[in-house]
């Protein structure tokens, strides 16, 4: 007598890796905003304090660095630089940007497993 | 395998001499004295052309030898102006000679894609300048 088991956990992975891989995006917003603060300029620490990751729905995230019109709204001049003197540029979010293409492998390859561990 | 300090041993050299190679971005910008690495030269006025490196990192194969490194550059002109009229030809000669560009040069290679457009205006004192390049992302190995 022979035994055929069969499963089929498609259903359940597909259901779970939006979820898993939306968690992800998320965790690579809020750890890329805590990279930029790290490479952030500081004078006043105006940079510093308004830089955070946003969750901004469904596999969308953004962080965010100054406010605009209000306290750090510079902050695109110290990334690119200014035509004043001593205004040349300090790139600090575009580093944080390269930096996060690896996590952002690493944290979905993660979510992926997850989804799959059902 | 690649070798040595490729930013500033390939990577800006390249620029320098694709940009200061060309007699109609030449002509548009006044010379290569309004070429600025980095930092500005003390007594440049507008237009002049302005790059720097806004980030590195270094690719590795099996065993841990750099075999290039990947780099984002900004590449911009500014102009003083309060339109986009006096930079958009130079920013747009900038990018005629850097995008998709693939490159083997005495020295190294070069592969350089545009990512994305980086235009601002800025105001100093009541005189607006205008900012307008891109970023370009450019993988060099010293061969």
């Amino acid at each position: 007598m022979s035994v055929v088991v069969k499963y089929n956990h498609l259903p359940r992975v597909i259901k779970a890796l939006p979820r898993e891989v939306d968690r992800a995006v998320d965790k690579t917003g809020n750890e890329g905003a805590e990279i930029a603060r790290q490479l952030a300029p500081v004078r006043s620490g105006i940079l510093v304090g308004t830089t955070e990751g946003k969750d901004r729905g469904r596999l969308h995230a953004e962080i965010w660095s100054g406010v605009y019109r209000g306290h750090g709204f510079y902050a695109g001049f110290v990334e690119f630089g200014a035509n004043q003197p001593g205004g040349h540029a300090q790139p600090y979010m575009i580093p944080t940007a390269h930096l996060l293409e690896r996590v952002l492998v690493r944290n979905v390859t993660d979510a992926v497993k997850d989804a799959c561990d059902v | 395998m690649s070798s040595g300090m490729e930013t500033v041993e390939i990577v800006d050299r390249w620029l320098f001499e694709t940009l200061s190679g060309d007699a109609a971005l030449m002509e548009l910008i006044g010379g290569d004295d309004q070429l600025i690495s980095t930092l500005a030269k003390a007594g440049v006025k507008p237009p002049y052309v302005v790059w720097f490196m806004s980030s590195e990192r270094d690719l590795s194969v099996v065993g841990g030898i750099r075999s290039q490194v990947d780099t984002i550059y900004t590449v911009k002109a500014v102009g003083e102006g309060a339109t986009w009229e006096k930079v958009k030809p130079i920013a747009h000669r900038i990018d005629q000679l850097l995008d998709m560009q693939d490159v083997t040069l005495p020295y190294g290679t070069v592969s350089c894609r545009r990512q994305t457009i980086v235009q601002y205006p800025e105001v100093d004192q009541a005189t607006q300048f205008r900012h307008l390049g891109a970023t370009y992302r450019i993988y060099a190995n010293s061969l």
